[in-house]
């Protein structure tokens, strides 16, 4: 298994730690954890760089391994996952509710972050990091058809969300079609 | 009734375009280099195939399934009064059998604090992080279970009188369970009283504000936002720590206590912020968030405490907004 040179570790580094930062910032929500994800993913990408396959493209399998390390750090996060939101409240009492009220774009971006974390992870993959259904399929692990099941529920569930706002998602790309 | 064409895509690139990591890629390579001189460890050696052979008779007894497991959750409620009340944790177990009285057996904090089962099945809890208190959580009980409807597991719960004290032993399951598999370890709760907590309010923490206005020239002029984080000592000129647009952009602040500014969607209202030296009060949800300038590398910034939800009723410690003067 040969090496992986400085010069190739450093142009890797350069072309995706941002990528797979925001990946994992995203996931979960935290800057800290992000950036933690972000080192040992590529520890295990310049570990394991033997055993890729260059034949192939890089990104899904560089994105893999960082939703797998993403995945293994939330489990042990779960707290994350139940104080990432402040408590509900019937009055708006908080700052950020005087001033801001009905934006859209923030709503969405909102509504976005309450999906559970499988459906954020095939959105992000997908619409963020532009990778094709079946690339996302691939780096999640999962058959075609799942993928597409999954993406269809996340997209339903957003737009069921945000429907009483009259806010109407455009959803993406002619790979959809056949879901939707 | 109008209606809004919105992109996923541009959602996330508004809020994700601006975030890269603190990391450098020099760091990551000298500890590659570091681990790399142990890959032919004799612990990896025995580790890595000791760890594929429990995998695979893992992945044989879940007959080849790794999809997360979903709980039944939909059980209709039945009532059970001993439950009713505070419980606070005492320890963290593989097994209920291992409890001791008085013993803890988990060397770090116990992540769960408190718990509250009041009427009807609602709960309530508290976790170890900051000052948290008790919130709403997205946990309902019936009798002998805490559901998840939201995660999708039912944890059992037991309770037991044990030399006097009534215990809770209450599986927890968290990611370890529903992805991975694994049995779920047992909290063990200790029960502190039999209250009903269905009208427990949140008791939302409000500052003093009526503080007599006292100048200070320094805080006069126009602020940039350029950062929010956790402590100001985490700032660092030039570096964002937290990605994207931030909510607070601008303040203005002129003489006798007057504030205005700009967030990222709205100006600030003239009446909503006032202050005096060391504070910025929001008389309306009764907030005194202090505030300190400190010179940095040659250029004046101003660290705003940002009192929000997690401070006002979880007790969290506030996160700061870092704003650098505009010359």
């Amino acid at each position: 298994m040969k090496d992986i040179s400085q010069e190739q570790a450093e142009a890797i580094f350069r072309d995706y730690s941002s990528a797979v930062y925001r990946l994992a910032l995203f996931l979960s929500k935290s800057p800290i954890l992000a950036d933690d994800i972000t080192q040992d993913t590529f520890l295990q990408v310049f570990k394991k760089y033997g055993s890729y396959d260059s034949r192939r493209p890089i990104y899904p399998w560089i994105y893999k391994i960082a939703l797998n390390i993403t995945r293994n750090t939330l489990r042990r996060q779960k707290w994350l996952v139940l104080f990432g939101e402040p408590p509900e409240s019937g009055d708006s009492t908080t700052i950020e509710d005087r001033i801001l009220k009905n934006e859209l774009a923030a709503e969405l971006w909102q509504e976005i972050n309450k999906l559970t974390l499988k459906s954020r992870e095939v959105i992000v993959l997908h619409y963020y990091l532009d990778l094709k259904l079946q690339e996302t399929a691939a780096v999640l692990g999962i058959p075609l058809g799942t993928c597409k099941s999954r993406l269809n529920s996340a997209l339903n569930t957003l737009e069921k969300q945000l429907q009483e706002n009259s806010l109407l998602i455009l959803k993406k790309g002619d790979d959809l079609l056949d879901i939707i | 009734m109008t209606s809004f064409n919105m992109k996923i895509e541009s959602v996330f690139k508004d809020n994700l375009d601006d975030a890269a990591p603190s990391l450098k890629f020099t760091t990551v390579w000298q500890q590659h280099q570091k681990t790399g001189k142990n890959r032919f460890s004799f612990k990896k050696m025995v580790a890595v195939p000791v760890a594929a052979l429990v995998s695979l008779v893992v992945l044989l007894m879940v007959g080849f399934s790794f999809a997360a497991i979903k709980d039944k959750t939909d059980y209709p409620f039945v009532n059970d009064t001993s439950v009713i009340g505070l419980w606070e944790s005492v320890d963290l177990l593989d097994q209920p059998g291992q409890f001791v009285p008085g013993k803890n057996h988990s060397e770090d904090p116990l992540f769960l604090k408190q718990l509250v089962f009041y009427k009807d099945g609602g709960m309530l809890m508290a976790v170890n992080k900051g000052n948290a208190k008790l919130s709403p959580t997205q946990y309902t009980w019936t009798k002998g279970m805490v559901l998840d409807k939201q995660a999708k597991t039912n944890s059992k719960y037991d309770i037991k009188e044990i030399n006097g004290t009534t215990y809770m032993f209450f599986e927890w399951k968290c990611g370890d369970y529903t992805y991975f598999h694994m049995e779920p370890p047992y909290f063990v709760l200790k029960k502190v009283n039999d209250k009903d907590y269905s009208d427990y309010q949140m008791t939302a923490k409000s500052d003093k504000i009526d503080y007599p206005f006292v100048n200070d020239p320094q805080l006069l002029g126009s602020w940039k936002s350029v950062d929010f984080v956790p402590a100001i000592e985490e700032f660092k000129p030039g570096t964002k720590l937290t990605p994207g647009e931030l909510f607070l952009t601008r303040f203005d602040i002129a003489e006798n206590g007057k504030i205005g500014g700009m967030t990222s969607q709205k100006e600030i209202p003239d009446d909503l912020l006032t202050w005096t030296k060391g504070l910025i009060i929001e008389k309306k949800g009764k907030v005194a968030s202090k505030y300190e300038i400190k010179e940095i590398d040659g250029d004046t910034y101003l660290f705003y405490e940002w009192k929000n939800g997690n401070y006002i009723y979880s007790g969290m410690q506030p996160d700061y907004y870092v704003l650098k003067k505009v010359k």
